[in-house]
């Protein structure tokens, strides 16, 4: 069975360096930082895109993608004891963008195929279901990523504007917003 | 009521605890190469070759030094085509076809002639670089019926210097019950010992599930079998081989079926088999990496000469399971020491249709690593071979895309 060509849409060949070959020093030791600081927060920074998104899967494939990013750019980072930072960054964009397409899906859904449930994260999906965790998740994107290196990662206003690029005034009012309306979305106590 | 921010760190706490370690993927980065390299490269081969000729002058008298020839690819590769409209004797025909590798020409067909269509070929490359052995079913062996048993043979089929065909010699028979399939062959590096992955008792009439493992030593005839029992309801089939540290290491896929009655099978990993170690129990070989190690389904692997590192086709669908979007065909290099990143070497990303979706298992395959572990013969969308020092890939005939194609060189 064959296809047209043009259903490829690219056949990317990535240079790559093999250990003992032709590595370079400088790519050598990006992988080793990259690799070391992958083992040191891959699990927290998929728990805080699980936080986002809702499912494992697409949690690893954005934590997974920051970490590409991470190393292709190791070399040009301004200051590379910031790189943690970055990758947070870049799971932050990640699940934006991955919100983002589900929205259009969303949109189009009476005008395309259902994607199928998420097959072995469904359970997980469900335990992580409640009013409070569907309100944040619902929260407008800025207060959502605010209330969540805030209280999940306890980071500091400071911490939190440089890592999403807002002033701490702005931290500080998306941070109280959000907050506001979780506490309403919360069923009242008789 | 406690505070909301405490509720909030709680629940985020609760939802945080769904992910436990052992549940994530390694680490998968395509190592970056630099744009200089290409002008450092021949600055650094000039200074080098002067260096050469200055060392051998000063220390050898006028006479050259040994030439270090760059290590390059297998002279000729070997695939197969299924002919629909030839016969022999009523039986099916496949082509063997021997192609040149720096140009793609081919340089001679063998016709093959089987009972089945498509014919249930395996093949490996020989070190010698001038021959092959082609393992398929006999049609009518000696001595037997063919309507309950047949045999699958090896035959090895030898090259001339600019690619021609010799003549089919049949190796010992070795017997195969029909109702078994040979999953792949490999040769060793030295040339003497063929190693056979294969699923024997496919049929529920013949007794219980079992992959094995076996090495023939083609001098002497001798075999040795590793066999994988089946446990708590699930059979374990082993994938193609490959061999590593010399004639001792062979590393292949292990599957696991959901039960004894049903055929969909689990990927679980990479297992490599110590074949100077006692024992006939495949089972006791060790996994190396787990299906985890790597995005998306692991569809066939290959483990450098060296043992450092598994090469690893994979596909996957993105969204997964949404029957739209993407198929992403990848070969990534995994370490076979626990530590280290996942190399993606060559990636290709197809629209995702029923054809594209149907045929990407068979069409994400590595099928064969020249001797030096450089080179690779695989099947990514596309046919071809990768440099996998550079990450580049060169397609072969058929260039045809999501065609499925076996082949060794």
């Amino acid at each position: 069975m064959e296809i047209n060509s043009a259903d490829v849409i690219r056949s990317p060949g990535t240079p790559l360096d093999r250990r003992g070959r032709s590595a370079t020093s400088g790519a050598a030791d990006s992988a080793r930082s990259v690799t070391e600081l992958f083992t040191e927060h891959h699990l927290a920074l998929v728990r805080l895109a699980v936080l986002m998104v809702g499912d494992r899967a697409t949690a690893e494939d954005v934590v997974q993608d920051a970490f590409e990013q991470l190393h292709r750019r190791w070399r040009t980072l301004r200051q590379q004891s910031s790189a943690l930072d970055y990758a947070r960054s870049a799971v932050l964009n990640g699940c934006r963008s991955v919100l983002r397409r589900r929205l259009v899906a969303r949109r189009n859904e009476g005008r395309i195929a259902r994607p199928a449930p998420y097959g072995t994260d469904a359970t997980v999906a469900f335990e992580q279901r409640t009013v409070l965790i569907d309100a944040f998740r619902s929260l407008p994107r800025r207060q959502r990523e605010v209330v969540a290196l805030r209280y999940y990662l306890d980071m500091s206003v400071a911490d939190t504007a440089a890592t999403l690029r807002i002033s701490e005034g702005a931290v500080r009012s998306n941070a109280s917003r959000g907050l506001d309306a979780l506490a309403r979305a919360l069923p009242k106590e008789p | 009521m406690p505070p909301i921010e405490d509720l909030l760190s709680d629940e985020f706490k609760r939802v945080a605890d769904t992910v436990q370690p052992g549940q994530l993927r390694p680490l998968q980065v395509p190592v970056p190469g630099r744009r200089w390299h290409r002008y450092l490269l021949p600055v650094a081969t000039a200074a080098a070759v002067i260096a050469v000729a200055v060392a051998a002058v000063l220390v050898a008298g006028p006479k050259p030094g040994p030439a270090s020839a760059p290590a390059a690819i297998p002279r000729y590769y070997l695939t197969f085509t299924y002919v629909t409209d030839q016969h022999v004797q009523g039986m099916s025909v496949t082509e063997a076809v021997i192609g040149d590798s720096a140009t793609g020409r081919i340089t001679g067909t063998v016709k093959i002639v089987t009972h089945d269509f498509p014919a249930p070929v395996t093949v490996a490359a020989a070190p010698d670089d001038r021959s092959f052995i082609i393992g398929t079913y006999e049609p009518d062996p000696k001595g037997t019926q063919a309507t309950d048993y047949q045999e699958y043979r090896f035959l090895r089929l030898p090259i001339s210097a600019d690619g021609k065909p010799g003549h089919l010699t049949e190796l010992p028979a070795y017997p195969v019950p029909m109702y078994a399939f040979v999953e792949g062959i490999a040769l060793s590096p030295d040339g003497t010992l063929l190693a056979v992955s294969s699923m024997y008792s496919l049929g529920r009439q013949n007794g219980l599930p079992a992959g094995k493992v076996e090495v023939i030593n083609l001098v002497t005839g001798k075999v040795r079998i590793w066999t994988a029992a089946t446990q708590q309801g699930h059979y374990y089939e082993p994938g193609p081989p490959s061999w590593a540290d010399g004639d001792r290491m062979i590393a292949f896929t292990w599957q696991r079926s959901e039960s004894l009655t049903n055929d969909n099978m689990t990927m679980e990993g990479v297992r490599l088999l110590d074949t100077d170690a006692p024992g006939d129990n495949l089972a006791d070989s060790r996994m190396i990496f787990s299906r985890m190690a790597v995005r998306g389904t692991i569809q066939s692997v290959l483990i450098t000469p060296d043992g450092r590192d598994v090469l690893v086709a994979t596909s996957r669908d993105v969204p997964s399971g949404g029957n739209r979007g993407t198929v992403i065909a990848q070969i990534a290099e995994v370490p076979t020491a626990a530590s280290g990143p996942v190399r993606i070497v060559h990636t290709v990303t197809a629209r995702y249709t029923a054809n594209t979706k149907g045929y990407l298992n068979e069409t994400s395959q590595v099928l064969s690593l020249d001797p030096t572990g450089r080179y690779a013969l695989v099947n990514c969308i596309q046919f071809g071979w990768l440099d996998l020092d550079l990450g580049r890939f060169t397609p072969l005939p058929p260039y045809s895309f999501l065609s499925a194609v076996w082949g060794a060189w």
